[in-house]
């Protein structure tokens, strides 16, 4: 942590901000105030460059236009500079749906054309058939218990031979592209998912894991209120795979 | 050889009163489908020679169909789908139904729109506002936004009425000579921080949004009007249109859509909340006392609660809360982070032994209608 406070940058919240992502940046921020730990909020506007001082930067879902918008904006500021040498200095990134697309090499725009990302991530994404929509969940080693959230995408995302994804999926689609039915992209101090919003809402072990790849350990917190609505989502989640 | 639309009426008001009979609804639905099965042309032949007025938009369109037929019963009468049944259906079903009054004010889904305006030909469309809305059914705000604007472009000749201060109806109406845009002062839009034309940032920091790459914003409002609550707004587009069909008359009290349910010792006032606009609308406007949030997550709700977030919920602060629905533990754990203490209950009733007084509701669509369907087994004790 570069200072005294953890800071969180909400990337381009008027662009991709569609599906109550801005939750992700309350979430951590309600984590870490209750661990006792000083939290500022960025929101960077895609106007402007992206602070390069950051720990924690989010990106989260848009429409087609608005992707296409964030992502001209972080060529015009240099983002993909700025991010690749916040991530050299140990900053931590959640990427979320159009937010994943966009960091990779390329994904679709609305009329299936071929658009360039920033190529920070080994992957990319092509257009699919159907869009997915619905309830998806994963199992990933990383976390004790299955991770879950809510997908609503038509882009299809391949991450390059060798790399690790976020989890196995047991419920919806995830990245959808190639053979093994996986979701997002752990990279580095990378967190990608097509678990789309708030996914930490759902997932406090998920939020405690980026809080600590930037803090370390963590104290203890048990919040009842998130654990509750955790618990209940897995086993819904469980519930609608069985069936 | 087509069925006759005559007959083809005929039976479909039998299936509406055996539909009422067997008390599974109204039947305008089942009444338009059959009416529509045997002849798809119905729309439009039910339509000729009738002076159509269509309402449309995210929020309000019941509410506003109503006032505006209240307005224009001042002057003669008027036929509409009172029911809500917004779909070609519904749609049918009202324009069949008996008396055949010439003038017919009909609310039609946002998606069901384009298609209404080709096979409708109305005189007039009331455009409300378009924000987002159950994303896994109605796509995205900007892809309606698009079919909108297609459609009204095909139509020259229908006039427009829209709130200005909703950048994606000025989109939509951009091009369409026949539009009178109303201005209000400025109010911010959930959906609109790009523009929707051209994808840049809208600057909202003078009198109006404005879009600095493509002038989207620019055009002077044809009135200008007095803000207000959203239903006092949808009242004064309401009497827009109404105007031009001779109406002189005033309402004096704008109708919500509360419906109010008494409970021991409490009053329970429910309002429907279906989208992130409208609950940021009925949170701003709501009385003092105690709050029940209803949230359920089942088909026309939207079947995902990501939206929770978008919304500010620190107003409730302080405050007598209690949640309740299939989701209140999305609720619970959003007003949690929020900062509001409340209560988690298992049921309406539960919810509502807690408090005393009058207490307002915001409920869920599904939860709405449940709970004003069958209001007696709803909240007995």
């Amino acid at each position: 942590m570069s200072e005294s406070r953890l800071r969180i940058v909400a990337v381009h919240q008027e662009l991709l901000g569609t599906y109550g992502d801005i939750g992700n940046a309350k979430v951590l921020s309600h984590r870490a105030m209750a661990r006792g730990i000083q939290v500022e909020v960025i929101l960077a506007r895609s106007d402007a460059p992206l602070p390069a001082s950051g720990d924690i930067y989010l990106f989260g879902g848009g429409e087609d236009s608005a992707q296409i918008a964030s992502v001209n904006s972080l060529r015009t500021h240099g983002g993909a500079t700025a991010l690749a040498n916040a991530l050299d200095n140990g900053a931590a990134l959640l990427a979320i749906c159009a937010g994943l697309q966009i960091l990779g090499e390329y994904f679709p725009g609305s009329e299936r054309e071929q658009v360039s990302g920033i190529g920070l991530l080994p992957l990319h994404s092509v257009p699919g058939d159907k869009r997915l929509v619905g309830e998806l969940a994963l199992n990933s080693t990383e976390f004790s218990k299955p991770l879950t959230g809510f997908e609503n995408h038509r882009g299809r995302t391949v991450l390059a031979d060798g790399v690790k994804p976020l989890g196995d999926v047991f419920l919806g689609t995830g990245n959808g592209g190639g053979d093994s039915k996986v979701d997002g992209i752990l990279f580095g101090k990378v967190v990608g998912s097509y678990m789309h919003g708030p996914a930490l809402a759902r997932n406090p072990e998920l939020a405690d894991h980026l809080l600590s790849l930037i803090l370390g350990g963590l104290a203890p917190y048990e919040d009842q209120s998130a654990a509750a609505l955790a618990a209940e989502r897995r086993t819904a989640a469980k519930l609608l795979a069985s069936r | 050889m087509p069925v006759p639309l005559s007959l083809a009426i005929t039976l479909g008001r039998l299936a509406a009163a055996t539909s009422r009979i067997l008390r599974r609804g109204e039947g305008a639905t089942v009444s338009g489908r059959l009416i529509l099965a045997l002849r798809p042309d119905a729309l439009a032949s039910l339509s000729r020679d009738r002076q159509i007025i269509l309402v449309s938009g995210t929020n309000g369109k019941t509410s506003t169909a109503a006032l505006l037929r209240e307005l224009l019963e001042t002057v003669g009468e008027v036929s509409g789908n009172r029911t809500g049944a917004n779909l070609d259906s519904g749609m049918v079903a009202a324009l069949a139904a008996k008396p055949i009054h010439r003038i017919v004010v009909l609310e039609v889904d946002e998606m069901f729109l384009p298609e209404a305006l080709d096979k409708l030909r109305p005189e007039a469309v009331l455009l409300l506002n378009l924000s987002r809305d159950q994303l896994h059914r109605t796509l995205e705000v900007r892809m309606v936004a698009r079919a909108w604007r297609a459609a009204i472009d095909r139509h020259p000749e229908i006039s427009v009425v829209i709130d200005y201060e909703d950048p994606f109806l000025a989109y939509v109406t951009r091009h369409h000579l026949r539009t009178t845009r109303v201005g209000f002062g400025k109010r911010m839009h959930i959906d609109a921080a790009s523009c929707p034309e051209c994808g840049a940032l809208l600057d909202w920091g003078g009198s109006r949004y404005c879009c600095q790459n493509c002038d989207l914003g620019l055009q002077t409002p044809t009135v200008s009007a007095q803000a207000g609550t959203a239903i006092e707004r949808n009242l004064e587009l309401a009497r827009l249109v109404a105007n031009s069909y001779g109406v002189t008359a005033d309402l004096v009290k704008p109708k919500d859509r509360i419906v109010e349910i008494s409970h021991g010792e409490s009053i329970l006032n429910i309002r429907l909340v279906k989208n992130p606009a409208s609950w940021i609308e009925a949170l701003s406007a709501l009385p003092s006392g105690p709050v029940i949030l209803i949230v359920n997550a089942r088909g026309v709700d939207g079947l995902d609660t990501s939206w929770l977030w978008d919304v500010d919920y620190s107003i409730l602060r302080g405050r007598e809360v209690a949640v309740t629905g299939e989701r209140r533990l999305d609720a619970s754990y959003r007003l949690h982070v929020d900062g509001v203490k409340h209560r988690v209950c298992d049921t309406l009733a539960e919810a509502a032994s807690l408090f005393n007084g009058s207490v307002s509701v915001l409920a869920s669509y599904t939860a709405f209608i449940a709970i004003t369907k069958n209001s007696q087994n709803k909240v007995q004790r």
